[in-house]
Parts: structure tokens; C-alpha cells; sequence
């Protein structure tokens, strides 16, 4: 049984334990003192703070190439996602592992900018207001990463934090959708959800795209937020076995 | 599910081939994993987990074997019995895997000191269950042509059953049994998406991908918890 109390175990690093300190002797505690280990802990104090400064330092190209890893790989997915014609848009998990590993900014910026991409190449240039869902896919995200609730070794919470991000994003593309493109369905893979919904609601083209975005944000959402948080478990382990993490 | 050619739809063939692909690995990863953790702790509970995931291995192969004959082949009639035999043996070995790993959450409540537990009149009574559901479905499938989804019903009162009985016993014991319950849920859910997606799937062909979709992701995140559990660091816990 002692294999399962560990399953509740996070990536996130903890604080370690302070290492046990050899019992001195009398004669070499009275030379050293009060003075010198003052002295000694606020060295490693500072040590551990510039370490920490430096580690969370990054430079403008990190900034900048990390932005654009999110882009590529959600462009990967989705245009995978086009071609299998499946009713997913699969275009939000890069988006979601840039917020766990590189934190807001990135993800923010590397899904708007995916979004931009996809309005000059496929979309049509009117797309780009896409990049709002995506916006706020990298907030929630990552507020939910920040509050502990994005962990693979609890995937009924899992579920819950997919349901989520699908409800409140669905919202939002909802909105564009009925702003911007009059609420017909945008995305050849979801017009046969848009269908039944259509053909269940006797011809409600409201209760068609509400039930249309509810059902394939929660397939979707809940699909990327699993792929992303175990793509962040694959890359950590692998780090920790070379020793880099 | 009509089937269509290769020819004329490459995309379900790779849709269906990396799905069935990730959950075949996903189970042969687990049972290997929890096999050999096993072989350590020798714990009755995770016995029956591993072989539940062996049995789904053999099941999730043979419905690939399935799509693929009936991919490549169309409507050949001379070979439709051989695959509703396929189909029901796939069938039998789905319900079998699910009372496995329900068994796998309570079988302290019922399991004695006997230690050859393949022996054992419950597991004799299990593979009699998936038996007669098995074939009271063929015989429903060769009479009337259309499937009852009676492993459906079983699967869910039983799996559910054992869920709410450790759920209980969980709670009161404040033992930390996740990787259990989660995978037994998640197992649930699967039962639960494909006997949806047999009702909905006449006049809405999309719910396959809704429910076939995800399953690959359901499988591979239990074949992830398990391998942390196991692989994990008890000393960087403590």
C-alpha cells in the first residue's frame, strides 16, 4: 500500500528539508560564534535569492522563441486536426503548456500571435478575433496552474479544470461567433454538431450554437488540458533523470 | 459504424489506427508496470488490476483486428460471421477486464485467505458473467440483428457498485487509493461514452469522434498516473 500515498504528488518543486548539521563540538562552537554564522547564512541567503533572480530572469530571445514554440505546435495540431476532419480544434494545448512552463506573457502572446498566423494563411484576415479566446484560454490556465488544480496525478480533477476552461471559453467564442460571424458555425469539422443541435431544437439556430460550442469546447478543452499537463510530466522527468531540473 | 474504403477516407483509417494504437500501448504499459510492482508487494488488489489491463489489451487488439477486416474489406458477406464472432469475443473480454477491475477495488470484502485466486469461485462466477452476457448479446445480434448492450447495463451497475463501495471505504479508512478509483471511473466513463454513442450514432455519425477521441487521452492518462505511482520517488515525498 505504500506505493499509493504518493500518487498525490505534484511536479511543482517543494521546498526541501534543511539538512541535518553535524553536532559540533563545545570548543569549535565557542570559535566560531554568533558573528561568522550571521554571516555565513546571509551569504546563502543571497546566494539562493540571485539564484532564484537569475532562474526566473528571462531574456527577450527566450521570450521571443518560447512564443513561438507555442505557435508551432499549436499550428501543428490544428492543421493534424484539419486534415483528420474531427470535430476538435486541438489549437489550445500549445497555448496551455506555454502558461505552465513559461507563465502568462508567453502564452499570451504565442497564442494571439497563432491566431494571426491563421487569419493571413487559412482562416481569412477577419479570424484574427479568435485571439481573444486565446487570451483568455492563457489566463485560465495558468491561474488554474498557479492554484495547484492542473495535476496529472488526479485526472477527476482533471476533468473538472477541462469543464471549466471549456464553459467560460465557449462564452467567449460563442460571443465572437454571434458578433462577428452572425452564429453560423465557422469550422467544417463541428458543422454536424451544429446540425443535430439544429435539427433537435426545430431549426433554433441559438440553441444550435450554444449546444454546438458547449460540446466540442468540453471535448476539446479537456483533451488539451490533458496532452499539455502530461507533456509538462514527460519534459520534467526527463529533465530531472539529466539532471537539469 | 459504416465503414467506407481507404480509398475514400484515409482519415478515419489514421483516426482509428493512432487511436487504437495509444490505448493498446497505453494497457500493455499498465499491466507491465503494475505486474511488475506485484511481483514486489504480491498485493491481491493490484493482481487484479494488472490482468484487467492484460485482458484489455487482448480486447482493444482484437477490435482494431475487427476495423481493420471490415476497413479493407467492405461487405463481404463470407466473411461476416468470423467478425461477429471477433466482435463478441472482444466483447467478452471488455466485460471481463471491467469486472477485474471492479473486483480489483473490493475484493477485500469478499476474498478469503486462499492465495491461487485464478482459482477462485469469484473470478469462475466473473468469467461466467461476461459469458452469458457475451452470448445472450450474439444470440440477440443473430436473431434480430441488432445489439441489446447489455454488457452496458452490467458494466455499469457493477463498475459503479464498486466505485461507491471503495468510495465508502476510502473515505472512512483515509487510505489513498487514487490510481483505483480514477481508473475505475475513468473506465465508467468509457462504458458510459460507447453506450452513448450506440444510441446517438444512427443520426449523429460525430459522436464517434467525440467519445473515440478522448479515449485514447482517458487511457494514456491512466497508464501515466500508474507509472508515477510506481516510478515515483517515496523519499522525495516524505
Amino acid at each position: 500500500m505504500h506505493y499509493f500515498t504518493i500518487i498525490g504528488h505534484r511536479m511543482v518543486k517543494k521546498a526541501k528539508k534543511p539538512k541535518k548539521v553535524k553536532p559540533q563540538l563545545k570548543s569549535e562552537m565557542k570559535e566560531t560564534k554568533m558573528e561568522p554564522m550571521k554571516e555565513r547564512n546571509t551569504a546563502d541567503k543571497t546566494t539562493r535569492n540571485s539564484k532564484t533572480k537569475k532562474g526566473r530572469k528571462k531574456s527577450p530571445i527566450c521570450f521571443v522563441v518560447m512564443a513561438l514554440v507555442v505557435v508551432v505546435l499549436n499550428y501543428v495540431m490544428a492543421q493534424a486536426a484539419q486534415w483528420l476532419k474531427i470535430p476538435f480544434f486541438l489549437d489550445t494545448w500549445g497555448t496551455m503548456l506555454g502558461a505552465m512552463v513559461a507563465g502568462l506573457p508567453v502564452a499570451m502572446v504565442g497564442g494571439f500571435l497563432y491566431n494571426l498566423v491563421m487569419a493571413f494563411t487559412s482562416w481569412g484576415l477577419d479570424a484574427w478575433v479568435w485571439g481573444f479566446s486565446s487570451l483568455w484560454v492563457a489566463f485560465i490556465t495558468w491561474y488554474l496552474w498557479k492554484k495547484k488544480w492542473i495535476d496529472t496525478g488526479n485526472p477527476l480533477k482533471m476533468v473538472l479544470v477541462g469543464v471549466i476552461i471549456a464553459l467560460t471559453n465557449a462564452a467567449i467564442t460563442l460571443a465572437i461567433k454571434w458578433v462577428f460571424f452572425g452564429g453560423l458555425p465557422t469550422y467544417p469539422g463541428t458543422a454536424d454538431t451544429y446540425q443535430l443541435f439544429y435539427t433537435i431544437s426545430n431549426g433554433s439556430a441559438v440553441v444550435a450554437a450554444i449546444g454546438e460550442h458547449v460540446l466540442t469546447e468540453l471535448a476539446d478543452k479537456t483533451m488539451s488540458v490533458f496532452v499539455a499537463a502530461m507533456m509538462l510530466d514527460h519534459l520534467s522527468a526527463k529533465l530531472k533523470k539529466r539532471g537539469r531540473c | 459504424m459504416t465503414f467506407v474504403s481507404f480509398e475514400a477516407s484515409p482519415q478515419l483509417f489514421v483516426f482509428e489506427t493512432f487511436v487504437y494504437l495509444v490505448i493498446i500501448i497505453s494497457c500493455l504499459h499498465i499491466f507491465k508496470k503494475t505486474d511488475a510492482l506485484y511481483r514486489l508487494s504480491l498485493q491481491k488488489g493490484i493482481r487484479y488490476f494488472s490482468a484487467a489491463f492484460a485482458i484489455f489489451t487482448v480486447c482493444f487488439s482484437l477490435m482494431y483486428l475487427y476495423f481493420l477486416v471490415k476497413f479493407f474489406s467492405g461487405a463481404d458477406p463470407m466473411i461476416g460471421l468470423s467478425l461477429i464472432i471477433v466482435s463478441h469475443i472482444a466483447l467478452f473480454l471488455g466485460v471481463l477486464g471491467g469486472l477485474y477491475l471492479a473486483y480489483s477495488l473490493v475484493w477485500r470484502r469478499f476474498e478469503c485467505d486462499s492465495t491461487a485466486c485464478l482459482k477462485s469461485s469469484r473470478l469462475i462466477s466473473m468469467i461466467t458473467i461476461s459469458a452469458v452476457v457475451a452470448i445472450v448479446d450474439m444470440y440477440f445480434y443473430m436473431a434480430k440483428g441488432v445489439s441489446v448492450n447489455l454488457y452496458f447495463y452490467v458494466m455499469m451497475i457493477i463498475l459503479g457498485g464498486a466505485i461507491l463501495h471503495n468510495w465508502k471505504h476510502h473515505k472512512r479508512k483515509g487510505a489513498n487509493l487514487n490510481p483505483f478509483i480514477s481508473s475505475a471511473v475513468l473506465s465508467l466513463w468509457i462504458y458510459f461514452g460507447i453506450f452513448i454513442e450506440s444510441y446517438v450514432f444512427p443520426f449523429f455519425p460525430t459522436v464517434h469522434y467525440y467519445i473515440w477521441g478522448l479515449l485514447p487521452i482517458v487511457f494514456h492518462a491512466v497508464a501515466h498516473n500508474v507509472t508515477r505511482v510506481i516510478d515515483g520517488n517515496p523519499e522525495e515525498e516524505e
